[in-house]
């Protein structure tokens, strides 16, 4: 007897289980819980037993029964639940809308900030001075005098009426005056914009930005000045990349270099843009020249450091492929846009 | 600067076993950047010497004929090639680019690989060329003319860069990074540095005895010897003007440099040799004071006011006296450095020569050359301050060449040198810690030593000291002080042998920029909270646009060169730039926000400190924001919404205030100025509709602009904990009409002035159109009554609102609704 209600049981899970959508509920109902349904009538059969034994089957038909009952309450509820929800389906598919866009930060200004935020947590104020410098600031407190032919690898734009006036070519010039206010040891960086006077096409840009970078203190040393460059190239290119520092003259370093990283578009194999060296020139560097820590009002028997300089506007285009330098200042949205 | 590596060895050992590449990395790597290696030899490749052993007619093609070549193969059997050049001839020599060598079509386009071909039904297998198909043209060549090499001793078979002796690899290097090397400008001082990088053994060019001759009488007067501080001259008679001789011309032609006579091109190869310019006059043409015969007579001196001098190249120039001129007796002849003048030129009929080779101040070449745009090689050397000990080298050197050349030529006056140079060679006294505690190593001093003597340097040690003697040079400007010495011991040690560590600091927080801080908020909030679009514009601006705004030019700082015309003048506000950049977007865009931060030039307010007692124009930095959208008749709501919105974000409480004076192209009855703390700092406005249409505005534009310099000065509002109201809150709305003209901060603060119960209101709806007056608004807004102590009742709420409809109803003839 026992075995003909576990029977049941079984089949009516069976039932429920294997649910097809569209199946009335209640007809399944009928058929096992109804009145005349197979439950029903497999009590009536208990009937014909023997007291005790009824007794004992009795009570184990009623868990069966209880049991069978929350099978299907389950098996309703689950029902409800899948008709409310259809009735409630949205297309997650579909785009956000109306489209509220959103606003953007200039290329140049999200790697500055990126470089700021790194050198900050080395350390490093960041600052800037002004645009229309003096020539003074600008060549002479950085070692150029005024017949030096370095004047010549910078163009500079002057100020009508005021030759010693011009247009910053670099931002070098804050290295003295952050020095002349804060003094040694320093440890700073100058994003800033930048003036050459050439004519402009897709590769060359009279507005450029740059970014400075000095440190001044007791045993500043060539090797720390390699130190800090590879920790920013790792920084912008990847932990693979590679530096290397090439002699170049700047008349305000001394020792005066280039630095080179690993070209990342080709990771060094050489391609177009690395003009098949591997590699790219994205900064100059070297130990500050004792007459401009002079001119900072810096001791150089006593102190000494190095500076160094990243080209941002080009880091900002090698960075997002940029063909075209003069969409920097181009004030266009279809590429302010994009970043 | 071209350099041939030929040349270089004539005064430096390069080991065989170096390639090419290695010892342009090593240049590279010590000295300047090596930019390209070009090698003579290798568009000749699989070109070579063969001999036409027949030539017969071509069966289908007159013009064509069929011919065999011996190659020199091992077993020297013919090719048969087919070719249509006019000169074949049996037993004559000819370039034949043989299977797999690349040609120039023609001369022209791109290079075709040599392959076995049929020209009209004809087997050909390579190809006999012509001067222009392999890069050899001179210019003299026949049309169909094929290169005739019968002249050359030369077997079939051998590599036609062999035959013609094009086996030299020139380097190009990055001159424009070694104005401080004077020395390098000559293959002389390049061989010398590069024996310095690879310890190989330099051959200095040591110069025979000059001694003077007879015949003409010499003078040079040096009347400014500052700018002059070294004058050699001497004349030189039995010249006969000829083509060089073709190993000049080859080497001349492998740096870039065109032969054109003997007595021009020694003087040009010297200089290439040995990095000092040298001028050479026809001595026939100079005058001298007295009319004398067999006399020169040199002054040097500066030019003459408005004096108009023509140079070789067929200018006139209009001079000053910043120029310095070499002069005979009578006239100016040369420009001193830079360019000699057509009126003592040589020529096809010189026959006697004055020789000059001097020594000229940097900074008066450098001067004249860039006024006059005249940069040529002799004021590219000259302008980086040659050794005057040059002088005496090349004159030398030239004299030498000249003897070889024209086997008649003699020295024919005595060799004048007007010397007055001293150069400062030191003993510079390098420290030994200082040269380690800059390198952040300690270095072998031996082989620092080293560094410095291949230099040419000369070392004495003492104690912990190094005296380093400077080579002259070096001496003239590149070499003064202990740290040049660093750099010459480092960069030829090696640079990439520096070991890197990180700096250790003292643990401080750097201090903080407010300018930048605030201007890094503020671009975030306009960007993110406002999604408006980051521009960066130029600092300079266009008078077309200026005057479209009615501003005043002279007010505005002007570049003296600009690079284009179109933007001399100095930005006195952002606007300018952002509303050509609102134009120009309009054009694909309904819907332009864009800002910019960045800073204004300002003439007559004073900015930071010149470094030379005076100051500098103001540069403060501004933040500018410019909307305009298609339908929007009020783009002024939606800069202030954005200013407005950032000011507060920032944490600062402002105001707007209509301003007294109006902005020329600013729209006068919806123009405000921002203040914060008392302080103005900057404005609002909308484009004037006549301004802007002549911007070509399409769209109503507004502009907004705040100055970031000064809002970092002022204190923000401080955030200060009220307590939750323990007692509920009553709010009302109110609804009136008042006159158009009703400043609402006026009303705002009369309204709250009368009720103390009131503790907020917020504007919620200004409705103007059908239905209300045309000089009348009407104004709806929220009230939020509430009382410390107790719930208000009704009564109260009442009895507050009678109040206020008091206010607007007597005090601003307002109607309620």
């Amino acid at each position: 007897m026992k075995s003909k209600f576990e029977e049941l049981k079984k089949t009516f899970e069976a039932t429920l289980a294997d649910l097809k959508d569209g199946v009335d509920l209640e007809e399944i109902k009928n058929k096992f819980l109804g009145r005349k349904g197979h439950l029903a009538l497999l009590m009536k059969e208990m009937a014909e037993l023997a007291d005790d034994e009824r007794k004992e089957i009795g009570k184990f038909a009623n868990v069966i029964k209880s049991g069978m009952e929350a099978g299907f309450a389950k098996a309703e509820a689950a029902r409800r639940v899948s008709q409310v929800f259809e009735g409630e389906w949205l297309d997650v598919t579909e785009p956000i809308f109306p489209a509220e866009g959103r606003g953007h930060l200039h290329p140049i200004t999200q790697i500055t900030e990126e470089l700021e935020d790194l050198f900050a947590s080395m350390g490093f104020m960041v600052l800037d001075g002004p645009e229309l410098e003096s020539d003074f600031y600008n060549f002479t407190a950085l070692n150029i005098p005024p017949t030096h032919p370095a004047r010549d690898m910078q163009d500079s734009f002057y100020i009508k009426g005021h030759p010693d006036q011009v247009m910053r070519t670099q931002t070098s010039p804050v290295q003295v005056r952050a020095m002349q206010k804060y003094g040694a040891p320093i440890r700073v960086i100058v994003p800033g914009r930048c003036f050459r006077n050439e004519a402009t096409d897709a590769r060359h840009e009279h507005t450029f930005y740059q970014l400075e970078g000095l440190m001044v203190d007791k045993d500043i040393n060539l090797g720390h000045m390699k130190g800090v460059l590879e920790e920013v190239a790792k920084h912008l290119f990847g932990p693979a990349a590679k530096t290397r520092l090439r002699p170049k003259f700047y008349p305000f370093v001394e020792p005066g270099m280039r630095g080179e990283v690993t070209c990342f578009l080709c990771q060094g194999q050489g391609c177009r843009v690395c003009k098949k060296t591997g590699w790219l020139e994205v900064l100059g560097a070297g130990l500050v020249h004792p007459t401009v820590l002079k001119e900072g009002g810096v001791d150089p028997e006593k102190y000494q450091g190095f500076a160094f300089g990243f080209g941002l506007s080009r880091l900002a285009m090698l960075k997002y492929a940029i063909d075209d330098a003069r969409l920097m200042q181009g004030g266009d949205e279809r590429f302010l846009k994009q970043f | 600067m071209l350099l041939s590596k030929k040349w270089l060895q004539d005064f430096v050992e390069i080991p065989t076993n170096l390639s090419d590449q290695d010892l342009a990395e090593r240049i590279s790597a010590c000295t300047v950047e090596v930019e390209e290696i070009i090698s003579q030899a290798a568009p000749l490749e699989k070109i070579v010497v063969g001999k036409i052993l027949s030539v017969n007619p071509h069966p289908n093609a007159d013009k064509l004929r069929v011919c065999e070549v011996s190659l020199g193969t091992i077993d020297d059997a013919p090719v048969q090639i087919v070719c249509g050049g006019s000169n074949l001839a049996e037993g004559q020599k000819v370039a034949v680019a043989t299977v797999g060598a690349k040609v120039k079509w023609h001369g022209e386009g791109e290079l075709v690989e040599i392959a076995p071909t049929k020209l009209r039904g004809v087997d050909s297998f390579g190809m006999i060329c012509s001067a222009n198909e392999i890069g050899l043209a001179t210019g003299q060549e026949g049309e169909k003319e094929i290169i005739d090499l019968s002249y050359l001793d030369a077997e079939p078979g051998i590599s036609l860069a062999e035959a013609l002796n094009l086996d030299d690899t020139i380097f190009d290097v990055d001159n424009k990074s070694l104005t401080n090397r004077p020395d390098l400008f000559g293959h002389h001082g390049m061989a010398r540095e590069i024996s310095a990088l690879l310890s190989t053994k330099f051959s200095e060019f040591v110069p025979k005895k000059m001694s003077g001759g007879k015949g003409f009488s010499l003078s040079v007067n040096v009347e400014d010897p500052e700018l002059c501080p070294r004058y050699m001259g001497v004349v030189i008679d039995g010249l006969k003007v000829a083509p060089s001789p073709g190993w000049l011309q080859k080497r001349l032609l492998a740096v870039g440099m065109r032969p054109i006579n003997n007595l021009v091109d020694v003087t040009n190869y010297v200089m290439l040799e040995i990095g000092q310019s040298l001028h050479a006059f026809d001595a026939n043409k100079l005058e001298n004071s007295g009319g004398k015969e067999k006399t020169v007579e040199i002054i040097v001196k500066r030019a003459a006011d408005k004096e108009k001098f023509k140079t070789l190249d067929g200018q006139e120039h209009e001079l000053n006296s910043d120029v310095l001129m070499i002069c005979d007796g009578k006239k100016s002849v040369t420009m001193a450095g830079i360019m000699g003048g057509q009126n003592s030129e040589i020529d096809e009929n010189t026959t006697t020569v004055f020789l000059e080779s001097a020594n000229f101040n940097s900074a008066c070449i450098r001067k004249t050359s860039q006024k006059l745009g005249l940069r040529t090689e002799a004021s590219l050397r000259y302008e980086k301050s040659l050794d005057p000990n040059l002088s005496e080298l090349a004159m030398a050197r030239t004299i030498e060449l000249i003897f070889e050349l024209a086997p008649g030529a003699k020295i024919v006056s005595p060799i004048v040198d007007a010397s007055n140079f001293e150069l400062n060679q030191g003993p510079i006294v390098l420290s030994v810690k200082k040269l380690n505690s800059k390198l952040g190593f300690e270095i072998d001093i031996k082989e620092a030593i080293s560094v410095l003597e291949r230099l040419g340097f000369e070392v004495k040690e003492k104690a912990e000291e190094l005296l380093v003697k400077i080579p002259s040079w070096r001496a003239t400007k590149d070499i003064s002080i202990a740290e040049d010495l660093i750099e010459e011991i480092a960069r030829v040690y090696g640079y990439e042998k520096i070991v890197s560590s990180l700096p250790t600091a003292a643990v401080v927080s750097p201090i903080k920029d407010p300018v930048r801080e605030l201007s890094r908020k503020a671009r975030h909030i306009l960007a993110e909270r406002f999604l408006s679009i980051e521009t960066y514009n130029y600092s300079f601006v266009s008078p077309v646009t200026l005057l479209r705004m009615k501003e005043n030019l002279v007010d505005y700082i002007e570049l003296a060169n600009p690079v284009s015309k179109e933007r001399p003048y100095l930005r006195r506000c952002l606007a300018t730039n952002l509303l050509e950049n609102v134009e120009k977007n309009q054009k694909f865009s309904d819907s332009v926000s864009l800002f910019e931060v960045g800073c204004r030039y300002i003439a007559e307010l004073p900015g930071d400190e010149s470094g030379e007692g005076k100051v500098l124009p103001r540069q403060d930095n501004w933040l500018g924001l410019a909307f305009a959208k298609k339908g929007n008749d009020q783009p002024f709501r939606e800069v202030k919404r954005a200013l407005g919105g950032l000011l507060e974000e920032l944490g600062y409480s402002f105001e707007l205030k209509v301003p007294e004076e109006k902005v020329a192209w600013g729209h006068p009855s919806r123009l405000a100025e921002i203040f914060v703390a008392e302080q103005i700092v900057g404005y609002l406005t909308e484009v004037e509709p006549g301004v802007a249409a002549d911007l070509g505005l399409d769209s109503r534009t507004a502009v907004g602009e705040i100055n970031l310099t000064r809002l970092a000065t002022l204190s923000i509002s401080e955030k200060k904990y009220e307590k939750i109201p323990e007692f509920p809150d009553v709010k009302r709305d109110l609804a009136f009409i008042v006159a158009r003209s009703t400043e609402y901060s006026v009303l705002e603060k009369s309204l709250q002035k009368v009720s103390e119960l009131l503790h907020s209101l917020e504007l919620f709806d200004i409705y103007q159109g059908q239905g209300i007056d045309p000089d009348k608004k009407s104004v709806a807004i929220h009230l939020t009554f509430r009382a410390a102590d107790r719930t208000l009742s009704s009564d109260e709420v009442e009895k507050e609102m009678g109040k206020l409809r008091t206010v607007i109803t007597d005090e601003f003839s307002g109607i309620i609704r």
